[in-house]
């Protein structure tokens, strides 16, 4: 502990904070030796650190006027209460999180089995057949091959070169020849699938479902065998062909027949 | 039950509440009982300096009893388990006072517990035996009152440093383990602490000083 001049007639010379902290520190008895023994010749220096131990250590005697508050006597039985209360409350919930966790389970199998009944359901119902919306070039694209395909002339073709707007219109003329014949495709078939709806079984249904799902030409195949099947009448043959007409074809023969006579 | 390692065994060798704490960990209805019972005048004390009301003191000695019994399966001793009990109640005591802060309160006589308690009075010998019994009391009970009054001057960490050290005698390293400072700031803590009841008490330790026909010794042996 350093020691200050006092200068006479002055105000005794006040401690540094360090020099409170380790005062404080020895009255505590919590100095090394080398710091005890440092305050102890401190003290018996100077007269203004002997006043300022003395008035610290009245100051911690005065503690002792502080109330003691004491605990009941039914303080250790309320609290051992109050813990087995506690216990009780964390069994209660561990009762209401079990109903919970049953309640949730019920839910679950619930739902499961609503899944289960839907599902079953789905299946065995009757299957619809569905109809091709797509063109039925799509659909059977094997039927495009009979439009002839149309090469535009090279200058190296050893071809005769047509004009141009020639060549334009033949090719429109040939769209829409192909258009109106897949057209008309279409609309056979869709007679044949209204005829299938009422005579194929379920089985077949459902295979037709399938096929259509997928297109192409399986599922055209798989019409054509049903159709032949129940005898259901497909596209002519010749698909340029104007439809039968007997009545007229019977005027035809016989106007042949006379002009043959 | 779990094993104890060697740091715990040592400290359940030196601290008999240390062993009492294990019985309490083993789930011994009775140890905890009996640690009730041997803590609970302490820990009301205490509690009671740190947040001025013995009602309050009495239900935060319960919470810090409870939080002690659920702490059970984790206690693994590493210091005495006086450090280890009052870092507890330390912790429940602050969160009691920033409940307070929010939601301020009065008390009419912090004397007087709702229980019937009268708190007990400071040793009878620190009052000047030349007073008659009516100006003992009195002088007794302003005393009292003033004291109360400056430690209430103190922030909370330099309450709880005092009356730990004053009436736990929890050396410096001790409390810093209960606060979560270092030691040297307990240090610095107490001598601000001690300063500042000084001040505060200045008129009445003069009169105690004077009044003393002998000044006690000051200087004292230097501890080992």
């Amino acid at each position: 502990m350093s020691h200050s001049s006092k200068q006479p007639g002055s105000p005794a010379p006040r401690l540094t904070p360090e020099e409170h902290e380790n005062l404080s520190a020895y009255l505590d008895h919590e100095l090394d030796e080398n710091g005890a023994e440092a305050v102890t010749a401190a003290l018996s220096r100077r007269p203004e650190v002997r006043q300022e131990a003395e008035s610290l250590r009245k100051t911690w005697e005065m503690l002792d006027y502080l109330p003691r508050s004491q605990a009941p006597r039914s303080f250790t039985e309320q609290t051992l209460t109050r813990l087995n209360s506690t216990k009780g409350i964390l069994l209660q919930q561990g009762a209401k999180w079990r109903r919970y966790a049953i309640a949730g389970w019920a839910a679950c199998i619930a739902v499961a089995a609503l899944f289960g009944f839907w599902l079953t359901y789905s299946v065995n119902r009757e299957p619809e057949i569905v109809e091709v919306h797509a063109p039925v070039s799509d659909v059977l694209p094997t039927m495009e091959r009979t439009t002839p395909d149309v090469t535009v002339p090279t200058s190296t073709s050893p071809e005769p070169k047509f004009p141009k707007k020639d060549i334009k219109l033949f090719q429109r003329s040939q769209l829409e020849v192909s258009q109106q014949r897949n057209e008309r495709l279409t609309r056979e078939i869709r007679k044949v699938l209204v005829e299938l709806r009422k005579k194929a079984t379920f089985e077949e249904k459902d295979r037709l479902v399938e096929l259509s799902h997928k297109g192409g030409l399986p599922y055209m195949a798989e019409v054509i065998n049903l159709a032949q099947k129940y005898n259901i009448p497909l596209v002519d043959s010749n698909p340029d062909a104007t439809p039968p007409n007997p009545g007229k074809n019977k005027k035809a023969a016989a106007k042949n027949n006379a002009a043959g006579e | 039950m779990q094993p104890i390692g060697k740091t715990s065994q040592a400290f359940a060798v030196q601290d008999p509440d240390v062993r009492l704490m294990l019985r309490v960990r083993q789930e011994d209805p009775a140890a905890f009982q009996e640690l009730v019972t041997k803590y609970q005048h302490r820990l009301i004390g205490i509690l009671a300096h740190l947040c001025g009301s013995a009602d309050e003191a009495e239900d935060l000695a319960q919470e810090v009893f409870l939080r002690v019994y659920r702490a059970r399966a984790e206690y693994h001793p590493q210091a005495k388990f006086s450090t280890w009990f009052f870092t507890i109640a330390n912790n429940v005591a602050l969160n009691s006072l920033r409940r307070k802060r929010r939601k301020p309160s009065y008390q009419l006589d912090p004397l007087v517990s709702k229980s019937g308690t009268q708190l007990a009075r400071p040793e009878e010998a620190l009052v000047p035996a030349s007073l008659t019994e009516p100006d003992r009391r009195l002088r007794h009970q302003e005393l009292a009152s003033v004291v109360q009054l400056a430690l209430s001057q103190l922030n909370e960490r330099q309450r709880l440093a005092v009356v730990l050290n004053k009436f736990e005698e929890m050396s410096y390293d001790e409390i810093a383990t209960v606060i979560g400072v270092s030691a040297k700031a307990v240090k610095s803590l107490l001598s601000r602490a001690r300063t500042q009841l000084r001040d505060i008490l200045r008129t009445y330790v003069e009169t105690e000083l004077m009044d003393d026909s002998q000044v006690a010794p000051i200087i004292m042996e230097p501890q080992p």
